[in-house]
This record gives structure tokens, C-alpha cells and sequence, in this order.
């Protein structure tokens, strides 16, 4: 399991920030029927696989919580979906691979699970208190949007494998 | 002592999501209170100066400069016709708002729309005026063919608009010709739905739709949009009533804010009310 210490939290942290501010200003210019990427969830998902359950659950409350205050949503609402969907995606580490978590198949699993976690539990949340067809939301927005994800997890997943270890945990 | 260590060094995974779930549930909960808002404010004055920035260096800023370099005196010429053309037509644009400013209360304040952010469910504008111009919460934000939003929050130089374009927003509405009443919202798409009007209501395709008096927030007859379908709903019960909004979010440059808060005496009477149907 690789060691986190106080460089790496900077580094995540200042790529989180990006992530998270990169879903409030560039995804509604590449969103396709409704249905957008979560750029947070490719980091929460690469923590996982990296670091483990508590450190991705962490992580998905902070980014979520980022979100929310950028966002100007009921704040609360990303920071639960994203932390419940954070320590989903922590059922995904494996102590012996640790190694590379970006270039590898399992990355792009984690990315969609994680991000359909994400979709649910925010749909749900959101929703809870008005009349809407929750199914046909997160079949529309939750299916979609974590198939946009995925397709992104892909592409990161491919320029890490063929980097090969410039890019490590 | 020992046994509570234990079993967290066991369980720790679950503790610590219990925690941040905890503390997500706690915010949600305190969405109104005073720090939550104070967070609110500090991070609008942040990102409302970003998207400042962002506007101020948009790409079609950028790209303006390098074709003025770059172009021959044809073109540069030709840019010169079309930009009068452009400014007779802002003219023409600027003299409606103003006619519509002066058609109005006195109470209106222009704002410019400085940013956008969008989701699958909600649509805010970020607009260049605040608490320094006497702006708050709740206020009316309209344009001259028709409503925009409320304003949802407000820094000292910045608000935030939450348009006809989310799945928050509700506005009382009423049928300008038979005076049928129902529920402006909006699901997906570039319409809005008139909810809540029985298959029995005379609502007809072209009829206008305006805010009523039960609103509020809203003053009545304020132009919303013009009903483009009405079909039956998913119960059978009411009509599904698609209504193509006035004004166009994606062209929205300066908007107005009505500087009106919500009848307090009339909702704390009708606030009553419901506590006591509780």
C-alpha cells in the first residue's frame, strides 16, 4: 500500500481543485443530452485504487463539498453522494497492485461504478422532496453521465498505460 | 479503553464514513443558517470575480485581437459594415430595454450576465450587481420579453440567479385568456411545463402565460411564454402543457432586477396557516 504523506495531499489537493473547478466552468460546454462527465470522480477513483477505502472516502467529501459551494447547490448534497460513492470505490483496492492504478483496466471499472454510485445517490438526494421520475433520471442523466465518465476514465487510462511508469501513485 | 480502540482500528473505514456522511447530513439540514449562507457569500465573491476574469478573457476576445492583426484592409473594411450592423441592432436592443426600464417601476436594477452554471438540474446566472445596490434574495429578475428568475443569493457585488431553467424553480401561473391557473417548471430542454391544470381546463396552443397574483415572490403579469403543446399527462388526470419561455437563456446579456422583496405580512399569514393545517 503506498504511504500517503503531506507532498502527495498537497499535490491531490491541488488537482482536486482543478477537477472540481474544471466540472463548474468546462462541463457544461461538453455536456451531450443532459448528461456531463464527473471529473472529481476520476480522482476519487484513482485514490481508491491507490491509497485505499478511508483515504477515497475522504476525498470524495472534500471534493464534493468543493463542488457544492462552487456550484451554489444545496451544500451537503454533492459531499454525501460523492463520499458514499468515494468508499464504494474503496471495495476496489487491491494491497498487491497498488502500483499504477491509472493505466490499468480496473481503473476504468472503478471510474464507472464510482461514478454511477455518485448519480444515484445525488439523484436521490436531490430529488427526494419533488415530484420527478427518478428511474428515468438516472437512467437519462445517471446512465449517461457515467458513461461520459468512463469514456474520459478510458482516455486517462490509455495515456497512463502507454506513459507507463512516469505516471505512479 | 482498549476495546473501543480496538474496535475502531477494526471498523475505521465505517467510522470515518459515518463521520463525513454525518457531517454532509448536518450541512444539508442547516442549508439556511447564517454560516452556511456566510460560506455561500464568501464563495460568490470569489467566483463571481473568476468568471469576471473568464468573461473578460473569452476566446472570442482573444481571437477578435489576433484578426485585427491578421486581416487586410478588405476584410477589415467588411468587419467595420457588420459592426455597424451589430450596433444598430444593440441599439436597437438597448432602446427596448430602455423604453421597457422607463415602461416599468422605477425599482428596476440592469445587471450584467458575467457567467452561467449549468447542470443536468439546475441553471444559475451570475450578474454583476449585489448587496450594494440593495439587492437580496427572493428579488424578481426579468428582461423585457419576460421572466428570467429569482435571485438565490447575493454577495456585496455579485448575485446569483436561479432561472425558469431548474428543477427548484416554481412560479404560480395563469393563462392570460381563460385565466386557467397552474405551476410554471421546468424538466429538460428548452421548454417549460404549466403544471397542475386538469384535462378539463381551457388551455389552447398560442395562449400566453404570465405570473399570477398568487405568487409571492413574483408581481402578476409578467410575461413567461407561449404554449407550444398540450397533451395528457402521465396520470391521465391533468394536461401536460409545454410552454416555450420569452426570453432565451443562451443570448441573455444584461437582465433586470426588480427591487421587491416578497410581501412579508401576506407569507407570514399564509406561513401561519400551513402550521396550523400541520
Amino acid at each position: 500500500m503506498n504511504s500517503f504523506n503531506l507532498g502527495s495531499h498537497v499535490k491531490y489537493i491541488a488537482v482536486l481543485v482543478l477537477l472540481v473547478m474544471a466540472q463548474q466552468f468546462v462541463v457544461p460546454f461538453i455536456t451531450i443530452k443532459e448528461a456531463g462527465p464527473q471529473f472529481p470522480v476520476l480522482l476519487v477513483a484513482f485514490i481508491a485504487l491507490g491509497y485505499g477505502q478511508i483515504q477515497s472516502t475522504v476525498y470524495g467529501f472534500v471534493a464534493g463539498l468543493l463542488g457544492d459551494v462552487l456550484a451554489m447547490e444545496t451544500i451537503g448534497i454533492g459531499a454525501l453522494a460523492l463520499t458514499l460513492a468515494g468508499f464504494a470505490a474503496g471495495y476496489f483496492f487491491d494491497q498487491e497492485r497498488t502500483d499504477e492504478p491509472l493505466g490499468s483496466s480496473r481503473y476504468v471499472v472503478t471510474v464507472i461504478v464510482t461514478a454511477m454510485m455518485y448519480y444515484l445517490l445525488y439523484i436521490f438526494t436531490y430529488f427526494r422532496s419533488l415530484n420527478e421520475n427518478v428511474a428515468e433520471l438516472i437512467l437519462r442523466i445517471g446512465l449517461g453521465g457515467a458513461v461520459y465518465t468512463a469514456v474520459i476514465g478510458i482516455v486517462v487510462a490509455l495515456i497512463a498505460s502507454r506513459t507507463g511508469s512516469r505516471i505512479k501513485v | 479503553m482498549e476495546t473501543f480502540i480496538r474496535i475502531f482500528r477494526n471498523f475505521r473505514e465505517y467510522f470515518i464514513l459515518v463521520l463525513f456522511a454525518g457531517i454532509s447530513l448536518l450541512l444539508i439540514s442547516q442549508s439556511n443558517s447564517t454560516l452556511v449562507g456566510l460560506i455561500r457569500t464568501v464563495s460568490l465573491g470569489a467566483s463571481g470575480s473568476l468568471y469576471s476574469l473568464a468573461n473578460n478573457l473569452s476566446p472570442s476576445n482573444i481571437l477578435r485581437s489576433n484578426d485585427q492583426v491578421m486581416r487586410d484592409a478588405n476584410i477589415r473594411l467588411m468587419e467595420e459594415i457588420m459592426e455597424l450592423r451589430q450596433l444598430k441592432y444593440e441599439n436597437i436592443r438597448l432602446r427596448k430595454l430602455l423604453e421597457f426600464r422607463k415602461s416599468a417601476p422605477s425599482t428596476l436594477v440592469p445587471a450584467e450576465v458575467i457567467g452561467q452554471r449549468r447542470t443536468a438540474f439546475t441553471n444559475y446566472l451570475t450578474i454583476s450587481t449585489g448587496k450594494s445596490e440593495g439587492i437580496g434574495p427572493g428579488m424578481p429578475v426579468l428582461l423585457e420579453n419576460g421572466l428570467v428568475g429569482k435571485i438565490q443569493y447575493a454577495s456585496n457585488t455579485y448575485s446569483i440567479v436561479q432561472t425558469l431553467f431548474n428543477r427548484d424553480f416554481r412560479v404560480s401561473a395563469i393563462v392570460k385568456r381563460s385565466r386557467v391557473k397552474g405551476i410554471i417548471r421546468w424538466e429538460k430542454g428548452d421548454y417549460l411545463l404549466l403544471s397542475n391544470v386538469l384535462k378539463t381546463a381551457d388551455v389552447a396552443v398560442g395562449d400566453t402565460i404570465t405570473t399570477s397574483s398568487f405568487s409571492t415572490i413574483f408581481p402578476p403579469d409578467i410575461f413567461i411564454g407561449t404554449v407550444v403543446s398540450v397533451g395528457t399527462g402521465p396520470t391521465g388526470v391533468f394536461n401536460r402543457i409545454t410552454v416555450k419561455p420569452g426570453m432565451n437563456l443562451g443570448t441573455l446579456e444584461w437582465v433586470f432586477v426588480r427591487r421587491s422583496l416578497p410581501d412579508s405580512e401576506r407569507k407570514d399569514l399564509e406561513d401561519l396557516l400551513k402550521t396550523q393545517a400541520l
